[in-house]
């Protein structure tokens, strides 16, 4: 992915720019070219909800299997 | 004479629609209660950015300075109204059931499903992403990540982030009734209370930070101020700054961070269809949120046949506090009016506030490489 514009200003990709939803109703070309850009979103998306979603439990599990710890540590001391 | 006139005949079409968006905003601030904090200077805001020739926009403009500095620069105050929000915070509940944790891992899937419609729906996939934050049901995190993504469309999703927040008690109880029967949610989970040590309170926030730093770095900004917030609450020595942080520190931000995301509300960006497909996408990711929350529970449910949690606290694993444990309890004893599930909801709701800005801080990741 290209990183280096996000905290640049934003040029909209090609793909977002021929995917203007508006022109949903413009000639076939426009449809034929965002479909491209489209399959391409598609696929990034597809990508982030796998690591996204492994990324979180991984974190929150591992947390849970710290505090779960440490809850036997307090009840040992007692 | 002419000069009385050239302001309201230089008055667009667009921008009488937007006075109407404003005055729509403030109406439900204040005759409905919703997120009044938020939507009243939203809504006052949308009107002040659209008067032509605006003199709060533009290079001098007051709220384009407030836009570049407050938002712009480093999300200052999404971020410092973490380290309020983490104080207000009690993890309590949660950490006497670590099991629940999973349930704000588990409805955060509303915010992906919904990346993945809004690219179905040829939204560019950074666009796509921040409209999917809304499903993190957490106002700041939206703006945050739609800001960093430089997404054209940091208005919308602010005004759906906290609008679909205020509506949880509608949205929740329909899509949890998708999913649940009755016997579903008259389910009963005994509550054994249990003292959480104070060194534990201490060592929550930090552990919480060092993890998902090393996991999703990106997620550092927010997760860290967030747990400095709760550091701060539970460290014992420090009251005061609690205090100012939960109350003059978040208040200060919250008047001024409506007003300034109105800087993202003129007419030019905010007149179009997308808006409207936006609002559409916030309430699906927040349906999907639900369902997943509470389906993640039944298939967990199975395998610790035991120890079983009640489906519907699954949904509480979004991050709107306390709107969300309020409707699984009301949900609960409407089926069973013995059943108290609140504090479950509770621990649940809480972890969702965690799971949102990791979540957050992950989609950000994934753009940074």
């Amino acid at each position: 992915m290209d990183n280096q514009n996000i905290n640049n200003q934003f040029t909209p990709s090609p793909a977002g720019d021929i995917g203007v939803i508006g022109g949903a109703d413009g000639p076939t070309a426009i449809i034929t070219s965002s479909s491209v850009g489209m399959a391409e979103n598609l696929g990034a998306s597809v990508e982030i909800l796998g690591q996204g979603m492994a990324s979180i439990f991984v974190v929150l599990g591992l947390i849970a299997v710290v505090v779960a710890l440490m809850k036997k540590l307090d009840n040992k001391k007692k | 004479m002419d000069f009385l006139w050239e302001g309201l005949l230089a008055i667009t079409w667009q921008q009488y629609i937007m006075y109407a968006v404003g005055a729509v905003l403030i109406w439900l601030a204040i005759e409905k209660g919703f997120e009044p904090a938020l939507l009243m200077p939203m809504g006052f805001g949308a009107i002040l950015v659209n008067l032509p020739l605006s003199g709060v926009m533009g290079e001098h403009g007051i709220i384009q300075w407030l836009f570049d500095v407050g938002i712009e620069a480093a999300e200052a105050m999404p971020i410092l109204l973490f380290i309020g929000i983490g104080a207000m915070i009690d993890f309590g509940p949660l950490l006497t059931n670590p099991k629940l944790f999973l349930c704000g891992a588990a409805a955060q899937a509303g915010i992906f499903l919904t990346i993945i419609i809004a690219s179905l729906l040829n939204f560019d996939i950074k666009d796509a992403a921040s409209i999917g934050i809304i499903g993190a049901a957490d106002g700041p995190t939206s703006i945050l990540v739609s800001q960093q993504l430089q997404s054209n469309y940091i208005g919308a999703i602010a005004v759906a982030a906290y609008s679909y927040m205020a509506l949880v008690p509608i949205i929740q109880p329909f899509a949890i009734k998708l999913v649940t029967t009755k016997k579903d949610r008259a389910m009963r989970m005994p509550y054994k209370g249990g003292t959480v040590s104070r060194r534990t309170r201490i060592l929550f926030p930090i552990i919480v930070t060092v993890i998902a730093g090393l996991v999703a770095p990106a997620s550092v900004a927010l997760v860290g101020f967030l747990m400095f917030g709760n550091l701060i609450r539970e460290c014992g020595v420090l009251e005061t700054l609690s205090k100012t942080a939960q109350n003059e520190l978040a208040n200060l931000i919250t008047l001024l961070l409506g007003i300034t995301i109105a800087a993202s509300m003129k007419a030019d960006q905010f007149v179009k269809v997308e808006t409207l497909m936006i609002m559409g996408l916030g309430l699906v990711a927040f349906v999907l949120d639900s369902v997943v929350g509470v389906l993640f529970v039944k298939v967990l449910n199975i395998f610790t046949p035991k120890n079983k949690i009640n489906p519907m606290v699954g949904a509480a694993g979004i991050s709107a506090f306390p709107m969300s444990s309020r409707v699984i309890e009301k949900m609960g004893q409407e089926a069973d009016p013995q059943n108290h599930l609140l504090m479950h909801a509770v621990a649940a709701n809480v972890s969702g506030q965690i799971a949102s800005v990791v979540a957050g801080g992950v989609v950000l990741q994934y753009f940074m490489g």
